[in-house]
């Protein structure tokens, strides 16, 4: 389904992708988790065709997005939601999905406007179809552009972080969206958010300063933390991170003391080990949380 | 596969090349439901309904002026016709295709939207297409209503006396008017161009058709774009004002400027570029023919 080798990619002298190589394929969800700045846009832009990469192998779908005609062939095959999307003005919701399902070359009016239909109403936005764009909130507008990336029922979709401005019930309901897709699809989702990577996704991999640190299911990353996790009164010098939890306790992620508490980790603690240990070997310096 | 091939680096760090080639089967079928869209958008765009708002206001300041009462209603339906079509109309046109066409093409809203099979050349054949469905449809519609009503006006206002060739030169501005609006949206994109070329279509239009000699009267320069300028200073014909019948080169040189516009706007998008060069070369040899023959 997606296969990318060596991926090299760089904006002005700095390089966003570094020898990224990763394939998937089936259906389930892949997220990627990584820190801000970390290459997660310019991996989800490559995916999606919209950006080419400066070395390195990439094929989507069976095919190479450097040949013009394949990647046209990928496009028509493709869901993306860019990170930051602006909508032209005027249009109402319906018109903004009905005027992207042309641009996808659904031909047929009544079948087209079934569609649209359709995925407004997988993302819950039946009834303010005929409502102004700029009337939306900014958590609708966001599930307008998942409605857009959802049509023509693609066989690669690609959210850049899709849950931004969504409140509990929406993103709730997204999961159950992109899980409900995950059945047909392949699904690759970047996000901050390590709870919607343990909610949806099957494998996780980790980014960090454009290069690929992890690779495997939340389950794995959340065990790259095992027995590494620990809770006490205060700081430990020895934590590599540590954070003041609500219940008053210090959560603290690193080499734990003789005697310590050890507790269950979470995916979070994993990520937050692999970026803390990453960070200190690059800068020289220990990772710390504040609360 | 190798990397770093030529070819892979374009705008913004995306792909360049001839994405839209070939067309696929429903290629066609989308730039012409494409194009319904926009002619669509931009016959409702606000621009239209100013352009309007103009044109009454004009006709207004007529009837208040008392001079209404010495013209027949048909004379004075003819003026706000002519009015529309010849100068507010083409006007709101350059606005509102040029706000169609950019409304879709703000960085922000494109990226969604490159991630479709029809890419950036098709969506501009698809609002030239626009252009040509929807205002100059419209044109046509208003120089219709001009011959119409011209037929009804007394003799001496001269009503009757604009050709069919100097009257299609309505629907011609129009579509100039729109492709230009669309290259606008294209090239130069940024804040305060599109109030600057309406500004100066208004004043250089008038400016340099029309002036006045020191005894007052109007004297006809030589008529860059539309003949609206001379058509509402006199109620003589071209032909009677030019030592040839030369209506036709004007069409033919407002044919061709418009054509420019709309090649400029398609020379915008990644992909071949040859063969539109060469029409644009073809098309600028032509215009300027008419140009002299005309300008003389």
């Amino acid at each position: 389904m997606l296969e990318i080798q060596n991926v090299v990619k760089s904006y002005g002298g700095r390089r966003a992708l570094d020898g990224v190589t990763l394939t998937a394929g089936g259906t389930g969800v892949l997220g990627v988790l990584g820190p801000n700045g970390a290459g997660k846009t310019t991996l989800m832009r490559v995916l999606a065709t919209v950006a080419a990469v400066d070395a390195g192998a990439v094929r989507l779908l069976g095919r190479d997005p450097r040949v013009p005609d394949d990647r046209t062939g990928i496009r028509r095959r493709l869901g993306y939601v860019p990170q930051e999307a602006g909508f032209p003005r005027g249009f109402t919701a319906f018109e903004y999905v009905d005027y992207v399902a042309i641009l996808k070359e659904h031909v047929d009016r009544r079948a087209r406007h079934d569609e649209v239909r359709r995925v407004l109403a997988a993302v819950e936005l039946t009834d303010l179809g005929g409502r102004k764009i700029r009337k939306l909130s900014g958590g609708m507008r966001r599930r307008l552009l998942i409605a857009q990336a959802l049509l023509g029922r693609p066989e690669l979709l690609v959210l850049d972080e899709p849950t931004v401005g969504l409140d509990p019930e929406q993103r709730l309901r997204f999961r159950d969206t992109v899980s409900e897709l995950a059945q047909r699809c392949t699904v690759v989702i970047s996000t901050h958010q390590t709870e919607d990577v343990s909610a949806l996704c099957s494998r996780v991999v980790v980014l960090h300063q454009g290069r690929l640190l992890a690779d495997g299911s939340p389950a794995d990353l959340a065990g790259a933390a095992d027995g590494r996790v620990w809770t006490g009164a205060t700081r430990h010098p020895g934590a590599r991170l540590a954070w003041r939890t609500a219940e008053g306790t210090v959560r603290q992620i690193g080499d734990p003391p003789p005697g310590s508490v050890l507790v269950p980790p979470t995916l979070e603690d994993g990520y937050l080990l692999l970026i803390g240990a990453e960070s200190a070997t690059v800068d020289g310096s220990e990772g710390q949380v504040a609360a | 596969m190798t990397a770093g091939r030529a070819g892979l680096a374009g705008r913004a760090g995306g792909y360049s090349g001839r994405a839209d080639r070939p067309f696929g089967a429903t290629g066609p079928l989308t730039v012409r439901l494409l194009g319904v869209t926009e002619a669509r958008r931009m016959l409702w765009h606000p621009a239209n309904a100013v352009a309007l708002a103009a044109t009454v206001l004009a006709v207004a300041s007529i009837i208040f002026s008392g001079e209404s009462t010495q013209r027949p209603p048909a004379t004075i339906a003819y003026a706000a016709l002519l009015l529309l079509g010849t100068v507010f109309y083409p006007l709101a046109t350059v606005v509102a295709a040029n706000r169609v066409a950019g409304a879709t093409s703000r960085r922000s809203v494109r990226e969604a939207m490159t991630v479709t099979p029809t890419q950036e050349r098709r969506r501009t054949m698809a609002l030239c297409l626009g252009v040509l469905t929807g205002p100059v449809v419209v044109g046509v519609g208003i120089m219709l209503l001009i011959a119409a009503v011209g037929p009804f006006g007394p003799n001496g206002d001269g009503l009757a006396a604009r050709t069919l060739l100097e009257l299609l030169q309505i629907s011609v501005t129009v579509l100039g008017g729109g492709l230009l609006g669309v290259a606008l949206a294209r090239w130069v994109a940024f804040p305060g161009v599109l109030a600057l070329v309406v500004l100066g279509l208004w004043f250089g239009h008038f400016a340099v058709a029309t002036t006045l000699s020191t005894d007052g009267a109007v004297v006809h320069g030589p008529a860059w774009l539309g003949l609206m300028p001379t058509w509402l200073f006199s109620d003589a014909t071209m032909a009677a004002r030019s030592p040839l019948p030369q209506e036709m080169w004007h069409l033919v040189y407002l044919v061709g400027l418009s054509l420019l516009a709309g090649v400029a706007a398609l020379l915008h998008a990644p992909g071949r570029r040859r063969p539109l060069l060469l029409a644009g070369a073809g098309i600028a040899v032509l215009t300027g023919v008419a140009a002299v023959l005309q300008l003389g």
